[in-house]
């Protein structure tokens, strides 16, 4: 070990003559101090340790160890203690690759309730338990969770350790209950059918169909052994509707604000994806905005 | 003409042999560098004696100790009071 240097304690007679002895059998001697008649410190390199005990003790010198300096001795203590270092480098390595990673997912709020549909959401998004930090966005997450789901008004998600804490709020809005006393369900969109779910009564159309707005989607009768009955429907149609709006503004790049407009008046559906196109008109500019989204029909 | 050179010129060629006897360098009071040491006759705080190619030096002063000794080079540290051919 390059730079490493030991000091020990030489306890003998004639300490002048083992002195010559060392030096002759090139041995760099460093720091010699003479304590006394018989006792010396001297200070050897770590590398001729070997040959420095061996001449000591061929030639009935005590020798005892007393400290380690030079260099080199920072390196020595970190090579001697090598598995603590190990140790502590894999400790790092772990502790940083392990911090980004998702242990556990809480919840909090009156929005617990619905935690299930939430993990679920989330879990689609491919947010779950050993996901990594570093691929979500938190400020997206809340704002698909809350689009996602119209019975919270709050959702709020934010990384605790290895923890993601989700904390949701009920929306104070009423629910909307079905009477029970409608016999079909119309359109009121235009657009094209994603899904049909029907609980009573008979559907008219099936998905990939194209409608127009007041076009019959489910009717409130059902066949039983060739009579034809007359029954309330229970049943939900959503349709992809495509439609286009106008927002007239003097001023340049309110795209955002068009689109914040378009939002407005599709009211509850949900926004699939937009476009806006500007052109100059009338000193001021015209917005049109495409917009693709979802409408959910209910009747019970 | 150097240093070296000018001293030569001043004593002849034959003054200064081409390796000497000894060299020592003195670090004001608290230091020496001696070279061509053959080895230590006497070693104590106050003084040492270092043996050379013919005859030996004296080196006294107070609290002198050997800071690096190898290869016929010692470096001596402490208060260096007086330097003697013995």
């Amino acid at each position: 070990m390059r730079g490493v240097r030991v000091n020990y304690l030489v306890t003998g007679l004639n300490l002048d003559r083992f002195i010559n002895y060392l030096k002759n059998h090139d041995i760099k001697l460093y720091n010699v101090k003479k304590l006394d008649y018989k006792r010396m410190i001297i200070g050897v390199n770590f590398a001729d340790s070997k040959n420095f005990f061996a001449i000591a003790d061929k030639m009935c010198y005590n020798v005892k160890k007393v400290s380690l300096g030079g260099w080199g001795y920072p390196f020595y203590r970190l090579l001697c203690s090598c598995g603590m270092v190990i140790g502590a480098l894999c400790f790092c390595v772990l502790s940083y690759l392990l911090s980004d990673l998702v242990f556990a997912l809480e919840f909090s709020g009156s929005g617990s309730i619905y935690k299930n549909q939430v993990i679920e959401f989330l879990e689609e998004r491919g947010v779950k338990q050993y996901s990594r930090f570093s691929d979500i966005n938190l400020k997206t997450l809340e704002d698909s969770v809350l689009a996602a789901n119209d019975r919270l008004s709050f959702v709020g998600i934010e990384r605790r350790g290895n923890r993601l804490e989700v904390e949701l709020v009920l929306s104070s809005e009423k629910v909307q209950t079905l009477d029970g006393n409608v016999y079909a369900l119309y359109s009121n969109v235009s657009g094209v059918v994603e899904s049909v779910k029907v609980y009573r009564g008979t559907a008219v159309v099936k998905v990939g169909d194209k409608v127009n707005k007041g076009d019959l989607l489910v009717d409130g009768y059902v066949t039983l052994k060739e009579n034809t009955v007359k029954i309330n429907v229970l049943c939900a149609v959503s349709l992809i509707v495509e439609d286009t709006l106008e927002y007239y503004s003097n001023k340049d790049g309110e795209e955002e604000k068009a689109e914040l407009f378009a939002q407005m008046q599709v009211e509850d559906s949900q926004i699939l994806s937009s476009n806006t196109i500007k052109i100059p008109k009338d000193n001021g500019y015209l917005y049109i905005v495409n917009v693709k989204y979802r409408c959910t029909l209910y009747a019970g | 003409m150097g240093f070296i050179e000018s001293i030569k010129d001043c004593f002849g060629e034959w003054e200064i042999p081409k390796e000497p006897i000894f060299r020592a360098v003195l670090f004001g009071e608290s230091a020496g560098y001696f070279e061509n040491v053959k080895s230590i006759l006497n070693y104590s705080e106050n003084e040492i004696v270092l043996s050379i190619k013919k005859g030996g030096l004296k080196i006294s002063g107070e609290g002198l100790y050997i800071k690096k000794y190898c290869m016929g080079d010692i470096v001596i540290c402490g208060k260096i009071l007086k330097v003697e051919r013995v």
